[in-house]
């Protein structure tokens, strides 16, 4: 009987005892007020807690439980309210990355159609041209036929 | 039902009474009882193909029960975010020292919500969803003994909180 730990009242009650192990604790009991007293207290808790009334959730709980997609989205309750910000950021981020990318690619004109600004930068060229002193040293060379070489 | 094998309809409807009632006494209070459920039966959305027909609520105890220790492990992650928001899993209600003698229900339920929940869940397994000590050892992972002396240590740790509360 050295064994026999107290936590065999539980499971004496819970009827989790081969009836070896029943006969010891009954064998303890007989000899321990201790023991009984403790078994007592003990069948009294788990009487009471056995006889906890079933509980349930309000109507509207099942009602969007049983539509089904609720099952799915748990948008109704807080945790999901914590949760889904940071889905959402994820979506809403990759969202308005894609969006940049749409706009990028509608709004700025395809490089290789840029069409450059060489009227306006050739007559930039010749005012300038024309106002410094050694004009002629700026003109492009022009090869003549019969000069040099 | 096919098979023996209900709808997630069926589970909802007929059985949900029972894992919220599970749930409830497990988390303590309303709001995250009904998360509990609400994410058990996605599980069991999920887990219906690989249901063997058997122990139809024991299979519902296990899937919640471990809904709750997801979601306490999540909690406990993120010690600093769960604490404001959620007093209730840290500091369950006290009763009041008047109530505890007429109002024995709401007390035990304060106390058992108190309870660490090391013992709370193998309390609630056995005494709530009527598991025995090896399907309780089964879907928490821990020997047999460690569930017999859990559940024993608990509902003495119950009793005196209630004998002192009555006080």
């Amino acid at each position: 009987m050295s064994d026999l730990h107290e936590d065999a009242l539980s499971a004496y009650l819970d009827g989790e005892l081969d009836a070896a192990a029943r006969a010891e604790v009954e064998g303890r009991l007989a000899e321990s007020a201790e023991w009984r007293a403790i078994l007592d207290e003990v069948r009294e808790t788990r009487g009471a807690l056995r006889a906890l009334p079933q509980v349930d959730a309000a109507t509207e709980f099942w009602a969007r439980v049983l539509a089904g997609d609720d099952v799915v989205d748990l948008g109704a309750t807080r945790r999901a309210k914590e949760r889904r910000p940071r889905v959402w950021k994820v979506v809403a981020a990759g969202a308005a990355a894609a969006a940049v990318i749409v706009v990028g690619v509608i709004a700025v004109p395809e490089r290789d159609k840029v069409a450059p600004a060489v009227a306006s930068f050739t007559n930039a060229h010749a005012a300038r041209s024309s106002v410094n002193a050694d004009v002629v040293s700026n003109l492009a060379s022009v090869g003549v036929p019969g000069l040099g070489r | 039902m096919a098979d023996g094998i209900p709808t997630w309809e069926e589970v909802a409807r007929d059985h949900g009474r029972f894992l919220y009632t599970v749930a409830y006494r497990l988390a303590g209070n309303e709001q995250d009882a009904q998360d509990l459920v609400q994410e058990a039966l996605i599980r069991v959305r999920k887990g219906l193909e690989r249901y063997e027909p058997g122990s139809l609520e024991g299979w519902l105890a296990r899937i919640v029960t471990n809904v709750f220790l997801d979601e306490m492990r999540r909690r406990k992650r993120r010690p600093t975010s769960a604490l404001p928001d959620d007093p209730d899993w840290v500091l369950p209600p006290a009763p009041a020292a008047d109530e505890a003698s007429r109002e024995l229900p709401t007390d035990l339920q304060a106390a058992l919500a108190g309870l660490p929940e090391d013992f709370r869940v193998p309390v609630v397994l056995c005494d709530v969803a009527d598991r025995s000590y090896e399907q309780i050892a089964a879907s928490l992972g821990i020997p047999v003994g460690t569930v017999r002396s859990r559940i024993h240590r608990g509902r003495r740790l119950l009793r005196g909180v209630l004998t002192e509360g009555a006080a």
